[in-house]
């Protein structure tokens, strides 16, 4: 069923990455972006494809994959409502960092990434809105890949001189 | 039991007026003790089943141990102190306690460096634990100065004034007979006053002693102290006696010559955890741990299992620790405090500031030990005056 | 600083530092190293009105090799069984793991405070645990199911490092028919897991609804972990007095005595280790304090 652009407007009113963007901005993005549906186990895009398209997630969860020679194909990440997916759009080498896979039924809204650079680079009050929301995503995103990588949950070694304190 | 001897003449036969006036010190009545009789008080304690123990010279300091005459004292003794200085010297009079204060504090006598808490049996019907069944020893201390005296009580609010109480620090403190020896010197590192711990000790004691050249002014201060003059050749302080022991206590608090500021002390450390002077303190610290151990108020231990080969019997044993050691506080199995910078500003927080939190009151007397007997010679009085003069706005921490 | 008080622990018995006897009832393995042990306390009088609340421990004692603080991590039942959720990680607890029902051991307790429950009741709560900091949030579990009605929303967003360490998987589907929402998310996956991969911050950010500030959250695990946790809750509008944190230090003595648990003033076994977050969080950015 098609949203009407007012419809798409307050959907993006109410999402976690797009609901701070002052209210000229999210006009400018209704326009612009496209619901998209999925079933489960479908892709979304594939790792080291261009990237065309910027996301968000209305509802239901996508996994991250990368390639990893060896291993095959590891997740590393999952995103869920609210959460801004394929940042690669928007900056980097415009090659998608992972394959996102839907791991059950999920709604996206879609942007065109080259709609969204033109119209930044033509409204900077726009462009600095977007940006500054994808930082502060990204940001957090920084912080959460950091505390993956802390190994934080790490089982104790049996080397004593590690654990010393532990009893 | 020998009898109890009969009380030495009063001066009153001879100089009623004197006796009519009151004693410089208010109402409080005080005696005179000769020297030549002072063994008599180790004796009457020995025999009221006391060990008494008290100052004695030995490897250049004077520490505390057994007493038994009056000839242990460090008679004709004083300390030179200073930050990371210590020596004792001879006097040119032979006053008994003419010192201030050594590396040790009655501590050891109450929250004993090592003890047994528990020990645990194998036996058919399972463990059997239980605390060990061996009576406190009665100490009483001779010559506790008014910061020692502050100190006990600092201690009597850790082990026993909360809702955990350490049964062995209970018993030991409930059998403590506490004989006062009131300053009539200071030491450069003194600064009880500064702390409201003295130089004079006002309370907290059995008797309270101040010494002139031939003789004791006595006060008492417990229904224990009294029995005990009772049992002494005491008589009646005269007015002059009394005068000339407010004098040479006068004289003491004259020679204090350091202070600390505590004006908003726990705001003014725990608003400045990040503040420059802890990296400076830091690169003279060795982490030695020295200050622990003099301290009379610090407290922390760790307690050990100890077993034997079989595995049928085990002990829990607990002894002195310190927040200078590495192994003291863990978060996740590694050290919490790693840096000597992290563990000195735990303890000096702790001591001055965490204290009043945890305790209603700081937990430093006073006593200076802490800048003797350190190697490089910390001093934190000084620490703190540098921390106040660049310090973040003090508004309550949380 | 004063903590609210939710203590309940009393001195318990006279010599805090003489154990009771317990047996072991059961063990039951959770997750590789991690073993729940099912006590009981030898002296059937004083096992029928002891009680660990929520948020307390015990130290249980192994003669020949020491004393390890373990929370609480069964229902809170005065005169019930003690479960404690126990991860091999030293000697202590080494030894513990190779014992057997039937085997007798050393317990001091109940020490420290405990979750505020009952404050929380009318409202939403939310459970954020890490690796084995769940066991002492499941108590708070048991009582959520046992008066559902009583609560609004009930969350728990749970973070292992692989599915397998996941803590009581066989429990969620009855935690979730009692009406708790069980978010598990995973530092790195394996195969056979279609759930949340990443950290419980991100699912943090992403919860709806979440209705500051009444929600209470209450929350246990690694330091870091809790740290960034309480930014994506404050960020979330979450004030930091309707966050409460299990802290983690090594106790000793469990009586404020040994002085080895502080942090900052308290004495984590004693003003703790459930501690309110806005009376903490200044202290958990100072380093190594």
């Amino acid at each position: 069923m098609p949203l009407t652009t007012n419809d798409l407007r307050e959907l993006l009113g109410s999402l976690r990455f797009t609901g701070p963007l002052p209210a000229k901005s999210l006009n400018a993005l209704a326009s612009l972006g496209s619901v998209r549906d999925y079933g489960g186990m479908e892709t979304v895009f594939r790792e080291g494809s261009a990237s065309d398209a910027t996301f968000v997630i209305v509802s239901g969860q996508i996994a991250l994959e990368m390639q990893i020679s060896g291993r095959g194909s590891v997740q590393i990440l999952s995103l869920g409502p609210g959460d801004m997916l394929a940042w690669s759009g928007m900056v980097g080498d415009r090659r998608m960092t992972a394959t996102a896979k839907t791991l059950e039924s999920s709604r996206l809204i879609a942007f065109p990434a080259q709609k969204i650079l033109e119209l930044a680079e033509s409204d900077h009050e726009f462009g600095f809105a977007w940006m500054r929301a994808l930082a502060e995503a990204l940001a957090r995103r920084l912080v959460a890949t950091r505390l993956q990588f802390l190994d934080l949950f790490a089982e104790p070694s049996d080397d004593a001189s590690q654990q010393r304190g532990a009893t | 039991m020998t009898n109890a001897p009969t009380r030495a003449p009063d001066p009153q036969e001879s100089d009623a007026e004197k006796t009519d006036s009151p004693t410089p010190e208010g109402h409080v009545a005080a005696w005179w003790l000769p020297k030549a009789d002072f063994q008599q008080l180790i004796e009457r304690l020995e025999s009221r089943g006391y060990e008494v123990v008290g100052p004695t010279v030995d490897q250049e300091a004077i520490v505390y141990d057994r007493i038994r005459s009056t000839d242990d004292l460090p008679r004709g003794w004083t300390d030179e102190q200073s930050p990371g200085r210590y020596r004792l010297v001879r006097r040119d009079d032979e006053a008994w306690f003419g010192f201030v204060v050594g590396p040790q504090s009655w501590k050891k006598y109450l929250f004993p460096p090592v003890a047994t808490l528990l020990t645990s049996q194998r036996t058919e019907a399972g463990w059997r634990m239980e605390a060990p069944a061996t009576e406190a020893p009665r100490y009483a201390i001779l010559g506790a100065r008014a910061c020692e005296v502050a100190a006990i009580a600092v201690q009597d609010r850790v082990f026993a004034g909360g809702a955990y109480v350490d049964p062995l620090y209970v018993a030991r403190r409930a059998n403590l007979f506490v004989i006062a020896v009131q300053c009539t010197q200071a030491a450069s590192t003194c600064f009880c006053s500064s702390m409201g711990t003295g130089p004079a000790c006002q309370r907290g004691f059995d008797l309270a002693l101040t010494e002139l050249p031939h003789g004791f002014v006595v006060t008492v201060g417990s229904p224990s102290g009294q029995s005990l003059t009772e049992e002494l050749p005491v008589r009646l302080a005269t007015a002059a006696e009394t005068l000339e022991a407010a004098e040479r206590r006068d004289a003491a608090a004259a020679q204090i010559s350091r202070h600390l500021d505590k004006h908003d002390i726990r705001n003014l450390l725990l608003n400045n955890l990040d503040h420059q002077r802890w990296d400076d303190v830091a690169e003279r610290c060795l982490s030695c741990s020295n200050c622990t151990m003099v301290c009379p108020t610090c407290f922390c231990s760790t307690v050990v299992e100890v077993t034997d080969l079989t595995g049928d019997q085990a002990q829990r044993e607990r002894r002195w620790d310190s927040c200078f050691n590495l192994d003291l506080a863990f978060l996740n199995g590694t050290p919490a405090r790693p840096t000597i910078r992290s563990r000195y500003r735990q303890w000096l927080t702790h001591k001055l500031a965490s204290w009043h939190d945890q305790f209603g009151e700081s937990g430093c007397v006073g006593c200076g030990r802490c800048l003797t007997w350190c190697p490089v010679g910390i001093d934190l009085t000084a620490e703190v005056a540098a921390i106040r003069q660049t310090a973040t706005a003090a508004e309550p921490a949380s | 600083m004063t903590a609210p008080s939710t203590t309940t622990a009393s001195p318990s018995q006279a010599n805090p530092w003489v154990p009771h006897l317990a047996t072991i009832v059961d063990m039951t393995p959770e997750a590789p190293g991690v073993t729940t042990f099912r006590l009981r306390l030898n002296d059937s009088q004083l096992a029928s009105r002891f009680c660990c609340e929520p948020g307390q421990f015990n130290m249980l004692y192994v003669p020949g090799f020491g004393e390890s603080a373990i929370s609480a991590s069964g229902p809170p039942r005065v005169g019930g069984d003690l479960f404690h959720t126990v991860r091999t990680a030293g000697n202590v607890t080494r030894r513990l793991s190779t014992m057997r029902p039937g085997d007798s051991l050393g317990l001091r307790g109940p020490f420290g405070t405990s979750w505020p429950i009952a404050q929380c009741e009318g409202n939403d709560i939310v459970l954020v645990a890490g690796g084995i900091g769940l066991a002492p949030l499941r108590p708070v579990i048991y009582y959520l199911m046992a008066r559902r009605e009583r609560f609004g929303q009930c969350t728990l967003i749970y973070g292992a490092r692989a599915p397998e360490m996941l803590l009581f998987r066989r429990d969620y589907p009855s935690w979730r028919e009692a009406g708790i929402n069980v978010l598990p998310t995973v530092d790195r996956t394996s195969s056979g897991w279609s759930g949340a991969i990443g950290v419980v911050t991100m699912l943090i950010d992403r919860f709806q609804p979440l209705v500051a500030p009444q929600t209470t959250l209450l929350m246990c695990g690694p330091e870091v972990m809790m740290k960034y946790s309480l930014t994506s809750a404050a960020r979330r509008g979450l004030p930091l007095d309707r966050i409460w944190l299990s802290l983690e230090r090594n106790m000793q003595c469990a009586v404020g005595l040994c002085g080895h648990c502080q942090f900052g003033p308290a004495f984590v076994c004693k003003n703790g280790p459930v501690m309110r977050a806005d009376l903490i969080e200044p202290l958990l950015h100072v380093s190594q304090l």
